[in-house]
């Protein structure tokens, strides 16, 4: 069993020690569940628990931990859920609200609740983040984009339909002074607008995704506009394709089981069919603190507890799931893989460079599919969808756009000074890895679902030809322009051809052989003059021993040097033998 | 393409034609796209006509098992450069360019003391009108997934410890694991062929080295964001 230091061995570093000494009162176990889920991943083990009857079947404590945990009051409930997931050993400690005091209140449910939790909240004198039942807010409210608007009323609270903004809210506050705070978070909560329960009349908000143009500007790192409104998060919008008949019939593929992946897959395995996940690693100690994986799977293989933990969460909705203990890494295996099981839709969640072998794998195999992963930290996610063979595929695309100014390298990065690779063990919380699997899910359904039943945002999104999205946690700005033109917590933005970035007028992509005009040329004023200082030294010392023609004519070399030069050349592959 | 090559024991010239068949039967990258390899050859041709595109293994240079040198794609087969010796390419093969990048010798300096031996290892210097230069080998070594990875620029080991300079991995010489230079921070790298990264990035972190050589805190000799 994984002690607290190893369970929350990728959180720590993002929000340090101190989050465990705090202490959060709920009101509303059952739907605050999720709010509740991400921030004890993020270590908060403390709670105050107001007491409620049984959890609903299609309550967020339900969804999200099981049809097992609706058979006892919802604080007791959700209070075993979370020990279960994350292990007995660690310092839990669970009182009943009202019974000793909290740095922070969160409330969630009915308006009744809400307004009942403010009054507490002010005697208490503690913030509150409210979560209202009923997503709908009219997002002039908010605060500058952001899902959150300051709840009226005598003490800090603020309310937000997101539970991923409720817990990024929640943390921002407890983290408030100290070294681990989020002034990108706490800046937005200065908000423009208020929302008063009961008085209010919240209008229903558009939700939908607003996509945004993801048209580059070399330089200012300005965007055009922003994409996601994140009410629409995770489900409220998503009614017509979930029930459609036709997604019951569906196979879905999630190759690569970790932080994405394995939350992908609960999303996706309430709607398929059959769902087949493949991963080759087994679960690790830190791995339960943001996968979907109990802390009694450690050292099981990734593909086996899922499937296991995928019947148990979704009880008798869980599809046809098979467990493949396998790492995947060329077209062939691929061409098997689909070839054996069948499959409707592909979600490539390695965050390997594998992801390219898979994504030309299926794209020979005729199977639509998308690639996600998270940046390191988790601070921003991408995903390239590849609904078909007409738009650009994964390797005309990822790592090939200029998507604005990048983000500074994280402490981890700059101490490791490793070469780019893979993304393996880097640091995150649930709250940002989490929200990445959250949007990638409603990207994958949206696939999933036959063109006639996707909503208009994605067939925009598709037509428009923006098939790379980047939505950013985080807003980082080292005085160029925000990281990928993410000026808020929460954006998202979507590329396309006319970002590509290239040295020369067209780009040829090494995967499918399609050419593209490069949209973004990037240029070194200074090439000029090397390239004069190149030749002249070739002019005057001739290297190695090799001189090349190059159709402008023979030019003689000195020869005085060619023999050390060529023991230079000898000796580097001495070197090497 | 045309190459010509001085064998160094005698006078002769030896020219042949880049084999791109060959070439991109070791690299399931150019087996894919033809055209980008052959792209490379003529924008590596133009920029650096005198550098070898030749055979490689983990990054370094494979070399020839009878003379030890680079073994180069021409007539059909991998061929030793200089004895013409054909080679069977080993498990994980992959396209590399070797060849010298010129950088600027500043006048008395600390690296003075250290010009004789770097000369005698093979890192010649020339001079054009008033400026010195040194020649220094490098190599740059395509990934199996190019142009989504980045390409590898690498030191010669020799050049590292004759300069003073440890082969890393080093924040403050910007220098990664076996004498790798990091030429981009994680996620810039966008896909630029080979003449590229040597013009824009090579060229600039070999000066930086040279500075710190002659003396330079490591802090001043990189312009830009130090890790």
């Amino acid at each position: 069993m994984a002690s607290f230091a190893s369970h929350f061995a990728r959180a720590l570093p993002i929000v340090g020690p101190a989050l465990c000494q705090k202490r959060v009162g709920l009101l509303g176990c059952a739907a605050g569940a999720e709010v509740a889920a991400l921030l004890a991943a993020s270590g908060v083990l403390r709670w105050a628990l107001a007491t409620g009857a049984p959890a609903a079947l299609d309550s967020p404590l339900a969804r999200r931990f099981g049809p097992a945990y609706t058979r006892q009051g919802a604080d007791t409930a959700l209070a075993a859920a979370l020990r279960a997931h994350h292990g007995e050993r660690l310092p839990w400690a669970f009182v009943p609200l009202g019974t000793v005091g909290y740095d922070l209140l969160i409330a969630a449910g009915a308006p009744t609740t809400i307004d009942y939790a403010k009054t507490i909240a002010a005697r208490r004198g503690c913030p509150l983040v409210a979560l209202p039942l009923d997503p709908r807010l009219d997002p002039a409210t908010w605060a500058d984009g952001f899902p959150v608007a300051t709840l009226g009323g005598p003490t800090e609270a603020y309310l937000t339909p997101d539970p991923y903004a409720a817990a990024a809210v929640a943390r921002a506050l407890l983290l408030r002074g100290t070294p681990f705070a989020r002034p990108d978070i706490e800046a937005l909560l200065v908000v423009r607008g208020q929302w008063s329960v009961g008085s209010g009349q919240p209008s229903v908000g558009s939700g939908q995704w607003a996509v945004g143009s993801g048209q580059p500007s070399v330089g200012s790192g300005q965007p055009s506009s922003f994409i996601l409104h994140p009410s629409s998060l995770p489900q409220p919008v998503f009614a017509t394709p979930l029930d459609a008949p036709a997604l019951r019939e569906r196979t879905a593929l999630v190759v690569g089981l970790g932080s994405l992946g394995s939350l992908i897959a609960l999303e996706l395995g309430r709607v398929v069919r059959k769902l087949v996940v493949v991963d080759g690693a087994t679960v690790t100690d830190a791995n339960p603190a943001r996968q979907l994986y109990r802390a009694a799977m450690v050292g099981q293989p990734k593909a086996v507890a899922l499937a296991d933990e995928l019947r148990a969460r979704l009880g008798t909705a869980a599809p046809t799931v098979v467990g493949l203990t396998t790492n995947l890494r060329d077209e062939q295996q691929v061409a098997a893989l689909v070839a054996a099981e069948g499959g409707d839709l592909a979600v490539l969640t390695t965050g390997t460079v594998a992801d390219f072998a898979l994504a030309r794998g299926l794209r020979a195999a005729g199977v639509p599919h998308l690639a996600a992963r998270c940046y390191p930290r988790a601070r921003y996610w991408e995903t390239l969808l590849v609904p078909d063979g007409a738009v650009p595929c994964l390797g005309c695309l990822r790592g090939h756009l200029y998507a604005g100014p990048t983000p500074p390298p994280t402490p981890e990065e700059a101490a490791r000074y490793a070469a780019p690779g893979d993304l393996m063990g880097e640091p995150a919380t649930l709250v940002e890895s989490g929200w990445a699997a959250a949007c990638v899910s409603l990207l994958a359904l949206q696939l999933l679902a036959p063109p006639g039943l996707r909503e208009g945002w994605m067939l925009d999104l598709l037509a428009s030809g923006r098939t790379c999205l980047i939505g950013g946690a985080y807003t980082l700005d080292e005085g160029h322009g925000a990281a990928y033109g993410l000026t808020r917590p929460g954006q998202v933005r979507a590329f396309g051809v006319e970002s590509i970035a290239g040295s020369a007028a067209e780009r040829v992509c090494a995967d499918c052989g399609r050419t593209w005009p490069v949209g973004v040329l990037i240029a070194d004023s200074r090439a000029g003059y090397f390239q004069r200082l190149f030749q002249m030294s070739w002019m005057v010392v001739c290297t190695p021993a090799i001189v090349c023609r190059t159709g402008s004519g023979e030019r003689r070399a000195s020869r005085r040097l060619r023999a050390s030069s060529i023991t230079s050349l000898s000796k580097w592959c001495d070197s090497t033998i | 393409m045309t190459y010509t090559q001085h064998r160094y024991s005698g006078t002769s010239e030896r020219t042949w034609q880049v084999d791109l068949a060959t070439a991109s039967s070791v690299a399931p990258w150019a087996q894919r796209a033809p055209a980008l390899l052959a792209g490379e050859v003529a924008a590596m041709g133009e920029s650096f006509p005198h550098w070898l595109l030749a055979l490689g293994q983990h990054d370094a240079p494979v070399a020839c098992g009878t003379c030890g040198n680079p073994v180069v794609f021409a007539a059909g087969a991998a061929r030793c450069v200089a004895c013409d010796t054909p080679a069977d390419p080993p498990p994980g093969a992959q396209l590399v360019w070797v060849g010298h990048l010129p950088t600027l010798l500043r006048p008395a300096s600390a690296l003075d003391a250290r010009l004789p031996a770097l000369a005698a290892a093979g890192f010649p210097t020339f001079t054009v009108g008033a400026a010195h230069y040194l020649l220094v080998m490098l190599l740059l070594a395509y990934p199996a997934e190019w142009p989504h990875e980045e390409p590898s620029v690498r030191y010669s080991p020799h050049f590292l410890r004759l300069i003073g300079v440890g082969p890393g991995p080093s924040g403050i010489t910007h220098l990664l694991s076996a004498g790798r230079a990091c030429l981009y921070a994680p996620g810039q790298y966008q896909g630029t062929g080979a003449a590229a990264v040597l013009q824009q990035r090579a060229v600039n972190h070999l000066a930086s080295l040279m500075k710190i050589a002659g003396g330079t805190p490591p802090t001043e000799a990189f312009i830009g964001r130090i890790h």
